[in-house]
């Protein structure tokens, strides 16, 4: 029993990295000096000062919650008085969650009378310069406001809306890890009064990477933090069930300083081709992370069909520019939330889009054609979608929310889902938090649409790739239209997990994996296949093996489209899939799989063997 | 390292279980489980352990050894590689520490067979994968299941503390929630072996 269900129940999980979370409240509680003091004091002072106290006061559980909420809730628990009024002025000096972890007891205590004035004086006096201390304050201020009318009175009690829901752990463990690494204290403000602002430096160490490619390994990811200061721990978020990345992950410095510089540093960077997104820890972000991921993975199916067109990827790049104003809200989702996300809308999107749009563009069309197009392709294609039908009220939609991340789809909205809707697409239960959520969207991550299936040789076209089967001709906006029907069922079924069309087995696979997760693998040919599925649906990658999948089900489209497209020369693509040794044929995936493994393992080599097992036994069958 | 696709399986009757002294676990708790792999990892990077997969046949078909703590975990007989230590000698030595007679000339001469399976840790939690994640380069355990060629006949001595189950391969198959992704897909990674199920 207890051995799976850790596997299978996340929450069981998390709840031991909260035990841990208390043990470090605990410790710290004791410590109430130097940045402890600091943050005693600061969380003394918001409450007289302004600031939205973020409930750094109370037991340890409390603080962690609050840490989670960041910018909700200011639980005080024993505020006599005034002195505890949440105050959540948009000044908010917010107080990084991390304090709330604190001095639990310390804090009712400074945060007494007039006292805190003083106290407050006294931190900003130690607080260094220049730390303006919010940390998780950039999101705040807004948040505030609206809690406010929430919190008062509100005392120790968790906030439990704002954490929840987003990804699973995330929240809590960086909520954990902000209790300790206490810095916050440097935030505190300089001033007094201002503590509007976005903090220059806010003591958080924690940042959360996110916009990486499944297959950006941590090595990878540290080599460039190492950059910014001493890296103390990177956790990537990670699918349960396949182990798979989801493309982000939580980094803490030892050093504030470092974090900081890493997030304007790093913010925007490439790995592996694809502009990474850096925002400082906490709930917001982290959901944001997680929305983002989401869209990703729904949205992709849908997507990627629509989004090939060449003449979409045009107009796409024109969208780029067009919707500057679109954009600037779509970035926002990107840049902006690095920037504290909702709090000054203004500011993330003025950042944002020159990083995140501009690089995505160009790295689309570049990378279209190394074919890592599933990445580049569904940036294209995302603002190429824009251009299709489906794309109708898109842009009225994206600008007033200035939460839609750059790669919105419009295909959702397509769908009818309408901005805040995926509501349509049947995604029952991965409807993201953030409805309009999807921020890099569909760069090119086509879980079941394999971009080179469509389009063999991306280089040339750059966006074109979406060429799509059969496209060619009428590279028009209509391509939607007519393939709708072919394809549109496709991306529900991708969509939806069910195999709408064609995909029967991948239905009944997925119908078997979702059934089965807990089951784990029911054998080694399904294992295979789930695997592929959920690449399918959630990863941009296996493009192999989604060409696979896809010439299997789609046989039609795949032999007509599959010779026309090498026909046009997109023989890049298609060489690299060979000599990754997944054949471009229409063998049984199996067997064709089979195949390529058996080649790269030598029959006697067994410690290599190992995760060869399955294949090694299709062979030994063979040849046996 | 015997290396065959051909598996010999005799009839548990063919084995003597005797009892020794208890063998407790180390960790009291998973957190304490992951917190001493923290630890070790800190002090001696991956951790390789090392399982055997012990094979009887009963009813003419085959049934691995598994040993049960408590009235619900089973695990399979292996355990942590110390630094440096060769794969087959840990094997052979964590058998002995779990399964042999006290007494040395009572020790099994243990038959490692191939590795069947390896399982990948990537970070100190309790989820395992038949491969390495791709965006983990520094996985925290790899786990390697071997096969174990038993002779006909066998003294083993169980800890008090522990039951020595044969559960055949058709209670693991598909069974993740009782037996874990691990020992329910040893049925699969078996799949490829012949059993020559030798009556007694």
């Amino acid at each position: 029993m207890q051995y799976h269900r850790v596997g299978a129940i996340p929450a069981l999980a998390e709840e031991e990295m909260i035990g841990e979370d208390d043990e470090y409240d605990d410790l710290y509680n004791d410590v109430n000096v130097g940045e402890g003091f600091l943050q005693l004091q600061q969380s003394g002072a918001q409450i007289p000062a302004l600031g939205v106290g973020k409930g750094g006061i109370q037991a340890p559980k409390a603080n962690v919650s609050n840490a989670r909420n960041e910018a909700r809730v200011v639980q005080v628990v024993n505020v006599p008085g005034a002195a505890n009024e949440q105050i959540y002025s948009s000044a908010g000096i917010q107080f990084p969650e991390q304090k709330c972890g604190l001095p639990a007891d310390r804090g009712p205590e400074q945060i007494v009378g007039a006292a805190q004035r003083g106290r407050i004086s006294e931190m900003i006096h130690k607080s260094q310069a220049g730390h303006l201390g919010f940390q998780g304050s950039v999101t705040m201020p807004q948040k505030i406001a609206a809690d406010s009318n929430n919190m008062p009175g509100k005392v120790a009690g968790e906030p439990s809306p704002p954490i929840v829901g987003s990804s699973r752990v995330v929240p809590e463990i960086p909520a954990s890890r902000m209790n300790p690494s206490a810095n916050m204290n440097g935030n505190c403000m300089v001033d007094n009064e201002n503590l509007i602002r976005p903090a220059v430096e806010n003591g958080n160490t924690m940042l959360f990477v996110g916009e990486l490619h499944w297959w950006t390994t941590d090595a990878e990811l540290e080599t460039v933090l190492s950059q910014y200061g001493t890296v103390k721990e990177i956790k990537f978020f990670d699918e349960r069930a396949s182990g798979k990345s989801k493309g982000y992950c939580q980094v803490e410095f030892y050093d504030p300083a470092a974090a900081f510089a890493c997030k304007d540093g790093m913010n925007g960077h490439l790995f592996n081709g694809r502009a990474c997104v850096v925002a400082f820890a906490n709930a917001q972000t982290i959901k944001q992370m997680g929305a983002s991921y989401m869209n990703k993975t729904h949205a992709q199916a849908p997507s990627q069909p629509q989004g090939r067109r060449p003449m979409n990827d045009g107009a796409g790049r024109s969208n780029g520019t067009n919707y500057s104003g679109g954009d600037a809200g779509r970035n926002f989702g990107r840049g902006g939330w690095g920037r504290g996300g909702q709090q000054m809308p203004n500011r993330g999107p003025a950042a944002g889009p020159g990083r995140g749009r501009g690089a995505m563009g160009t790295k689309n069309m570049i990378e279209n054609a190394p074919g890592s197009g599933g990445g580049a392709g569904g940036g294209a294609y995302g603002q190429g979608l824009m251009g299709g039908p489906a794309f109708g009220g898109l842009p009225g939609m994206m600008n007033p929310h200035g939460m839609m991340g750059p790669g919105f789809d419009p295909a959702f909205m397509g769908r009818g889902a309408g901005y805040g809707g995926f509501s349509g697409p049947a995604f029952p239960g991965m409807i993201p938090p953030f409805p309009a959520v999807n921020p890099m969207g569909l760069p090119g991550l086509a879980p079941h649409v394999n971009p080179a299936f469509f389009n063999r040789g991306m280089a040339p076209n750059g966006v074109g790739m979406m060429v799509a089967t059969g496209m060619d001709g009428p590279h028009s906006g209509m391509w939607n239209n007519p393939n709708m029907g072919g394809w549109g069922g496709e991306e529900q079924g991708r969509g939806t997990r069910e195999s709408s069309y064609g995909c029967e087995d991948n239905a009944s696979e997925y119908g078997c994996r979702e059934a089965s997760l807990d089951k784990g693998v029911r054998s080694s040919a399904a294992t295979r296949e789930k695997e592929r599925n959920s690449e399918r649906d959630w990863s941009v990658y296996s493009e192999k093996r989604h060409h696979d999948e896809w010439e299997h089900d789609r046989d039609r489209y795949d032999r007509e489209h599959k010779y026309r497209e090498e026909k046009d020369g997109h023989q890049d693509y298609r060489k690299i899939e060979r000599e990754l040794g997944y054949e471009d044929d229409r063998d049984k995936e199996q067997s064709s799989r089979s195949r390529s493994r058996s080649q790269a393992v030598p029959k006697e080599d067994h410690r290599s063997r190992p995760r060869d097992a399955d294949y090694g036994k299709w062979r030994r069958i063979q040849s046996e | 390292m015997v290396s065959s696709a051909v598996v010999n399986t005799y009839p548990l009757s063919s084995y003597t279980f005797g009892a020794k002294e208890p063998k407790m676990e180390k960790d009291t708790s998973v957190a304490d489980r992951l917190a001493r792999m923290k630890v070790n990892y800190m002090k001696e990077g991956m951790r390789t352990s090392v399982e055997g997969v012990l094979l009887v046949q009963e009813h003419n078909h085959p049934h691995i050894l598994l040993l049960q703590i408590g009235n619900t975990f089973c695990k399979l007989p292996g355990g942590r590689l110390k630094l440096g230590e060769n794969e087959i000698e840990g094997l052979k030595r964590k058998l002995s520490s779990k399964l042999a007679a006290n007494s040395p000339g009572l020790e099994p001469d243990w038959q490692i067979g191939e590795c069947v399976a390896t399982w990948w840790r990537p970070n100190f939690e309790t989820i395992m994968y038949p491969y390495c994640p791709p965006h983990i380069t520094k996985p925290k355990e790899c786990k390697k299941l071997f096969i174990v060629h038993l002779s006909e006949k066998e003294y083993f001595a169980v800890p008090k503390n522990l039951k020595l189950l044969a559960v055949p391969l058709f209670e693991l198959y598909d069974n993740v929630q009782r037996y874990g992704p691990v020992i329910s897909t040893i049925p699969q990674q078996l799949s490829r072996f012949q059993f020559n199920m030798i009556q007694s």
